[in-house]
């Protein structure tokens, strides 16, 4: 039991609870106490409070949103970021302002998913899976996004465009460049009010609005 | 004794390989099948875990019998890891079906773990390896390009992660959430990239993380130190005991050519299930360390000059010879170390007793140094799991007593018993306690006392008296303990109190673990009183399940108050007051044994002071670093004018030695450790001793032999037995009747 042979580098220790930098806004806080109240522990709210942190950090789960989940849910770090890492739709990298998810199962795939990728990769300049400079576009590609009659499909934000061509792409790339919606915290904050009962969603507007 | 908690469960019919049989409803089919010898290979299933069904390695085909008598099979082969007995259950591990499944599951985790078998620290002992060997395809379709990852990634200071490896079979990941609770591992990703890791890749911190090591069934968690050390076949195992604290886990000691090059857990179900602390498995290498002391050696002036044994025994007959002439026994005293076996320790007592004619002698170093007339602890592990209530008072359990930590742990999550943490800093406990008090550092008395007056008031009047008959003075004395005075004592909000006050007197049973900060109190043995008040009143003192345990720390502390390392106690707690008991030692050692009680650690350090005690025979222990008030011992030994130090290695002490005597460390000799819960186990020899270190048991043996031409032991067995002869407690611990997971004592 003498030193050990492999070279020694120190891990960084994980963070202690009291160096966290909280970020949930007054509205998340109170979004996430609702939630919390539909289960019987904290650990079953972590989808949508995964889904709140996606929306508070502007889009991607950084490390300290995943610590400030898993701090809220008193979880261990380690296993929110598993959950987190786990599922596809939470982005663990930072993305574009529009995410653009085309389809390349089957369907798609026979009627030109395909080409319709390439397109976007040229016309945008970038490869799969990167972003522009510009930080607007982020392209990827899914599995089936369940519209096969359309098909070729592509998901932005909570939006499909359906029975793609390029001419419909350019004009919606336009839209996308004049507009100012941000579509993936939208997609996130689009989930979050999906897990809220009306109710909830009501009484969380009034009490922001009288405070 | 089973305690009655758990109700002897009912027994089903089953049939394995047409051997009819009967097991505990709800058994496992895996661990059924072990009855008649079924070899059902696993990868993710441990004995100690929950089930999941992960890896599919146990799939075996199962039936249930039908009313008519036939047996009507399942249509697919089922995970015999998650499958419980039940009635009529039919199972057949070895059919063709089976046989071809396995090896189509073996093909599948062969796909990307990569041969490096020759290199890998598991080969050899790899369970993957095993079941390739017995069940797997000896060659492999896959011609693709295997999944490539980080080597060695050093996860923390112990363990290293080879991901290669890695067969997802999510053991280590449900250790961390199941057993230690820190979940600090977890599976990252999804489908083939999945692999577990810590959060962020920041350091595996948790106290108990050298358990992944083993229980990983391939070489993706290796252990740094063990790293290419050696292999599983030019090592010798010996069975062994840690030493480390006084929770006894049992161990397996590896060496190669003399040198212990790591510890592994050796199942014990009464005590480490299967597990260790880091403590126990990376830090024992003090048998190993440069300062060993190898021969005795005298001081001269300031240098250390060589003797021989006989001459050290020379010189201590010597000195003793001028003492006795002048001051006798008084003048001679002798502190002993948690770390001696239970036979070094009687061997200790009995020489200092018998041979050196002084009661003087104490194993205590905390400022608890109190007239113990009866063992300080009443439980066992398996308490934990009985009781309803575990108060953990002034402990840091997680740190001082890792293995009771675990246990309780266990306890609470799978028998639901409450737990109940008073300690002033955060600590692990917290993480499952139903409270947590946080008082102010050094306030534990006055906590008591808030928590006695809340309890008097709560509890119905005539049960509190006929715990505790005198409740009225008790009540009078605590007459303005009120919980607001508690608050502004201790810094513990009322509600609190009054909330722990109340589940404690509704609990049907509670069992206290008193820690550090109630022995080391400086008005220890107030809180010591308090604590047994508290016991007593809640009803406890007389309950199987519950009871007060004023924890240890040191590996065989409770053996020195067993064995009479005390001033006032002789072996098996018999008073040396008492003539009767004085008595039958005398006659047994033949030789008189002095009538008044002897000083306790700080009366020798003080006599030392004053030139009184003119000889200190310290054994094993290391005052200076180990006592309460290191100057005090600091001073004593300068002042001492002849003191013996026998230890392992240079200690702080043994820089005051005027004679240094070497010892075995505890994987050099055979004997046997008392832990907390008064078990004692036996360990075995691992390795040869280095330079001329003996036993201490056959030091004082010898000493013995010179002093009162008496033949001596001449093994521990012997010494074991003259023990069983003379203190009735120890009569199941005779050598050949001490069994695998040791016998309790009383």
């Amino acid at each position: 039991m003498q030193e050990p042979i492999i070279r020694i580098t120190e891990r960084p220790k994980p963070p202690q609870p009291e160096t966290l930098t909280l970020r949930f806004s007054e509205r998340a806080v109170k979004e996430l106490d609702a939630l919390l109240t539909h289960y019987p522990d904290k650990k079953s709210a972590m989808l949508p409070a995964l889904w709140i942190a996606q929306r508070e950090y502007g889009g991607h789960l950084t490390a300290d949103a995943i610590a400030e989940v898993a701090y809220r849910l008193q979880r261990s770090y380690a296993e929110v970021e598993g959950v987190a890492t786990f599922y596809t739709m939470y982005n663990k990298t930072p993305v574009g302002k529009y995410m653009l998810e085309v389809c390349t199962n089957l369907s798609c795939m026979l009627c030109g998913g395909y080409r319709i990728l390439e397109y976007l990769q040229q016309k945008l300049g970038i490869r799969l899976g990167e972003t522009t400079p510009d930080g607007l576009f982020t392209l990827t590609e899914v599995e089936c996004l369940n519209n096969c009659g359309d098909a070729p499909v592509m998901q932005v934000g909570d939006i499909y465009c359906r029975r793609l061509t390029p001419e419909k792409i350019d004009a919606l790339l336009e839209q996308l460049r004049q507009s100012e919606e941000h579509t993936v915290v939208q997609l996130a904050d689009a989930e979050v009010q999906l897990h809220l009962s009306a109710q909830e969603r009501e009484r969380i507007q009034q009490s922001l609005s009288q405070s | 004794m089973p305690k009655p908690k758990h109700a002897e469960p009912k027994l089903v019919n089953i049939e394995i390989n047409g051997v009819p049989l009967q097991v505990p409803e709800g058994e496992l089919l895996v661990e059924a099948a072990k009855r008649v010898q079924a070899d059902i290979p696993i990868f993710c299933y441990h004995k100690y875990m929950a089930p999941v069904g992960m890896c599919r390695m146990c799939l075996v085909e199962v039936g249930y019998k039908q009313p008519d008598g036939s047996v009507r099979k399942m249509p697919k082969p089922q995970a015999s890891c998650t499958l419980p007995c039940t009635e009529g259950l039919v199972a057949w591990t070895e059919t063709e079906q089976i046989i071809k499944d396995r090896r189509a599951v073996l093909e599948f985790l062969l796909i990307n773990h990569p041969l490096d078998c020759p290199i890998c620290d598991r080969g050899g002992e790899c369970p993957l390896q095993n079941n390739t060997q017995f069940y797997g395809p000896s060659t492999s379709r896959y011609i693709e390009i295997k999944r490539h990852l980080p080597k060695a990634f050093p996860l923390s200071k112990y363990v290293a992660l080879d991901l290669e490896r890695c067969i997802q079979c999510g053991r280590c990941v449900r250790f961390t959430e199941e057993v230690s609770g820190d979940a600090q591992l977890a599976f990252l990703f999804r489908g083939a990239q999945t692999q577990p890791h810590t959060f962020q890749l920041t350091e595996f911190t948790s106290r108990f993380s050298g358990n992944v090591i083993e229980i990983c069934p391939v070489g993706a968690l290796t252990s740094r130190a063990y790293r290419f050390r050696a292999r599983p076949w030019d090592i010798t195992t010996q069975k062994t005991v840690c030493t480390m604290c006084s929770n006894g886990c049992t161990l397996y000691a590896d060496s190669r050519s003399g040198k212990v090059v790591r510890f592994n857990a050796r199942e014990n179900p009464e005590v480490n299930e299967t597990w260790t602390c880091d403590r126990g498995k990376f830090e024992q290498t003090y048998m190993h360390a440069p300062d060993r002391i190898l021969q005795p050696m005298a001081r001269r002036g300031k240098e250390w000059e060589p003797l021989s044994w006989g001459d050290a025994y020379e010189l201590i007959l010597q000195r003793w010879g001028a003492l006795s002439q002048q001051a006798g026994g008084r003048a001679v005293a002798g502190l002993a170390g948690h770390r001696l076996s239970n036979e070094s320790l009687y061997m200790l007592q009995k020489l200092l007793r018998g041979a050196f004619q002084t009661n003087h002698i104490d194993h205590r170093f905390t400022r608890y140094q109190g007239a113990l007339i009866e063992p300080p602890v009443q439980n066992e592990y398996r308490d934990l799991e009985a009781a309803s209530l575990v108060f953990v008072f002034g402990s840091d359990l997680a740190d001082e007593q890792p293995m009771v930590f675990l246990r309780t742990r266990k306890a609470n999550r799978r028998y639901g018993v409450a737990c109940i943490v008073a300690y002033p800093l955060e600590n692990a406990v917290e993480e499952f306690a139903a409270h947590s008090l946080r008082y102010r550092a050094g306030s534990e008395d006055a906590l008591l006392k808030g928590l006695l007056y809340t309890l008097l008031d709560m509890l119905p009047a005539e049960q509190a008296q006929a715990n505790l008959p005198d409740a009225a003075w008790l009540r009078a004395r605590l007459a303005d303990c009120t919980p607001a005075w508690t608050q502004d004592q201790t810094g513990v909000p009322t509600e609190t109190l009054l909330a722990v006050a109340r589940q404690i007197a509704d609990a049907p049973s509670m069992l206290i673990l008193a820690g550090e900060k109630a022995c080391d109190h400086p008005r220890a043995e107030e809180v010591i009183e308090l604590l047994h008040t508290l016991n007593r009143l809640t009803g406890n003192q007389a309950r199987e399940e519950g009871g007060l345990n004023l924890m240890p720390t040191g590996a065989n502390q409770q053996g020195a108050l067993e064995l009479g390392v005390a001033p006032h106690l002789l072996p098996g707690y018999a008073p040396v007051g008492d003539a009767a008991a004085r008595e039958r030692f005398e006659q047994a050692w033949r030789v008189p044994i002095p009538r008044e009680a002897g000083l306790s650690t700080d009366g020798i350090l003080q006599a030392c002071l004053q030139g009184e005690v003119q000889m200190l025979y310290v054994a094993g222990a290391d005052p200076v670093r180990e006592h309460y008030e290191p100057s005090l011992a600091e001073r004593a030994l300068r002042a001492c004018e002849f003191v013996i130090v026998q230890d392992v290695r240079m200690t702080e002490t043994a820089r005051y030695a005027d004679l240094l005597l070497p010892t075995c460390p505890f994987t050099e000799y055979e004997g046997t450790f008392t832990s907390w819960e008064r078990r004692v186990q036996r360990f075995w020899q691992a390795h040869p001793p280095q330079g001329e270190a003996k036993a201490d048991w056959q030091v004082f043996a010898e000493l013995w032999l010179r002093m009162q031409r008496q033949a001596p032991p001449f093994n521990a067995g012997e010494v074991m037995r003259e023990i069983a002869a003379l203190v009735p407690a120890f009569e199941p611990c005779r050598y050949d009747a001490l069994g695998e997971y040791g016998a309790r004592l009383g």
